[in-house]
């Protein structure tokens, strides 16, 4: 097979995205140790595919996952972070949550956190964090995930953020919506490392990834 | 001395100065654990602790900043070594949350009543705006603007044709300053309204993913909320037959058909509501009554999900239904 891979843990199998994993909860494909990882149903694979550059989450990293849904690239961060690494996953929709409990049971390094991202109080029992990823669909997402950073990130630690243009403002062209993004987290003491435009994967959707300076 | 109190899943603790001067651990198994953790500010050694060192309590404070910049360090102290911690944290976050979903209960009638009032205002928007038209049309009517929430914007704004550009040989008849004022003010209401509407918009379309996500991925968010409020509870649409379903919404025309039973020239209505759906409405005439049944025979099995298994698999109903779409219209 032509593997080549991109950070520890991620590769690129046959031009398709992968980590290093036999087990297959979403009835993705896996073979000879390799779990394929489909870019149109997750946006870190997404941003993967788009050449991000530098993959803050690594072996052992510990992540607040914001928005976790039924667990898709939580499942995915659990294989690359690995039994050294944890993932606090919080998601507050109920049904999502009901699926997302028995997959956190069999990856064992998640924290399943039934809850609302906009009250980071009410789970302020978590430890401080490598790397903050928020992906809520929000208007208001940014303002929320900054809040988050504040109470949990680590000094220097890193924010990935999914950016739904769509959902902050549908007549803005989409690139402008993000660099405003962009633009609050230069404010609220980040460097922005890279935005990425997630088309054809999602449409209208950018990434983010920066960094704390203190 | 100020001495904080907070709490995670190994224990409470108290916390001076950068110092623990004081614990109560909860011990390995999650379920006491989630247990304890979910009310510690009521456990007795805790009332006990508040109450002798006059601790303080409000999340977060200097306690809690201190417990999650160094949980790793107090594992071992817990008793707990590197191994065990992360299982151990999954499981009690997993029991911890678990006492939080309590909720069993149905919403669909809340969503009915919901649906309802933004129908309401709907035509009350249309009726008040379409009154502001013709009052403002008085004073400025060559100024156009079609679309309604631009337009109150405008009105509220300006209320006076001298506040626009192009306003020179206007036909219109002069307004005076309590004309004017009284414009502005029955915009300004019309615009709350407005507001109102994308909020209550906004609250349907969390409610309605949350109790029927298969119908909301076969309609979105607001036709599901609309399909069920005309069959009035979820139950109701669970137990229709498909061809109910494709009609629902056109009873009148059903029974104008009906009456008529074929003596005069009226045809027999092909779907009610899902004509909306841009799928069908967007359709060739000919392939319109065939996409209405074929959606109208996934949201029954969409509909029985979410009222009996729960189970979401809209994802694979969409697909299968997109995919019978395109046949249809290839035929
Ligand atoms: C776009 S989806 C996330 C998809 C997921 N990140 C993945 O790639 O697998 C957004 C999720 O965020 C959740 N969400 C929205 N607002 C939230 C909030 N305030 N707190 C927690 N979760 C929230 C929604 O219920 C939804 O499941």
């Amino acid at each position: 097979m032509g593997a080549q891979e991109k950070f520890p843990g991620v590769s690129i199998v046959n031009g398709r995205l992968a980590v290093n994993a036999n087990h297959s909860f979403f009835g993705e494909i896996v073979e000879k140790g390799y779990r394929f990882w489909d870019p149109n149903r997750s946006k870190l694979g997404a941003a993967l595919m788009k050449g991000l550059k530098e993959l803050p989450i690594k072996f052992g990293s510990s992540v607040l996952y914001l928005g976790a849904a039924h667990g898709f690239t939580t499942s995915f961060i659990s294989d690359i972070v690995g039994s050294a690494g944890i993932i606090y996953a919080v998601e507050f929709s109920e049904r999502c949550f009901k699926e997302l409990l028995p997959i956190a049971e069999k990856l064992k390094n998640v924290v399943p956190i039934k809850g609302d991202a906009r009250m980071p109080e009410t789970y302020s029992w978590i430890e401080k964090m490598d790397v903050v990823y928020c992906d809520i669909a929000d208007p208001q997402q940014t303002e929320v995930a900054i809040r988050n950073c504040s109470a949990f990130l680590k000094p220097k630690g890193y924010l990935m953020i999914a950016i739904k243009t769509q959902s902050i403002d549908v007549t803005a062209q989409p690139a402008t919506v993000a660099q405003a993004e962009a633009d609050k987290l230069r404010k609220a003491g980040f460097d922005v490392l890279e935005v990425l435009n997630l088309e054809p994967f999602e449409e209208k959707h950018y990434f983010i990834v920066a960094r704390s300076r203190a | 001395m100020a001495i904080y109190l907070a709490a995670n899943p190994l224990g409470v603790f108290a916390v001076s100065e950068g110092k623990i001067v004081w614990k109560l651990l909860f011990g390995k198994d999650s379920l006491q654990a989630a247990k304890k953790l979910n009310s510690w500010k009521t456990l007795p050694e805790v009332i006990e602790t508040i109450k002798r060192f006059s601790a303080l309590t409000d999340q977060p404070n200097p306690a809690s900043e201190y417990l999650s910049t160094h949980l790793r360090e107090i594992a071992p102290e817990a008793g707990f070594n590197p191994g065990e911690l992360g299982l151990f944290l999954s499981a009690t976050g997993a029991e911890l949350s678990k006492l939080s979903i309590t909720s069993t209960e149905r919403r669909d009638k809340i969503i009915v009543q919901a649906v309802s009032a933004l129908n309401d205002l709907d035509k009350i928007l249309n009726l008040k705006t379409e009154r502001l038209r013709e009052w403002f049309g008085l004073h400025y009517p060559e100024f156009s603007m079609r679309d309604h929430e631009k337009f109150v914007t405008e009105i509220m704004a300006k209320g006076s044709r001298e506040k626009f550009d192009n306003y020179h040989g206007s036909h219109g008849i002069s307004f005076k300053a309590e004309d004017i004022s009284t414009v502005q003010l029955y915009a300004t209401a019309l615009r709350t309204d407005y507001e109102l509407r994308k909020k209550l918009e906004a609250y349907l379309a969390v409610m309605v993913k949350e109790e029927m996500p298969n119908t909301t991925a076969l309609l979105g968010t607001l036709l599901a909320a609309r399909l069920l409020a005309q069959a009035g509870a979820l139950e109701k649409l669970a137990k229709m037959s498909s061809s109910t379903i494709q009609l629902l919404g056109a009873e009148k025309a059903l029974f104008r058909f009906m009456k008529a039973r074929g003596r005069e020239k009226v045809k027999a209505p092909k779907f009610g509501i899902l004509f909306t759906h841009p799928d069908v409405s967007g359709a060739p005439r000919d392939k319109q009554g065939k996409i209405a049944r074929l959606l109208s025979s996934k949201l029954t099995i969409a509909a029985r999900a979410d009222f009996y298994s729960k189970e979401n698999k809209g994802e694979a109903l969409l697909k299968e239904y997109k995919e019978k779409v395109a046949e249809a219209l290839r035929e």
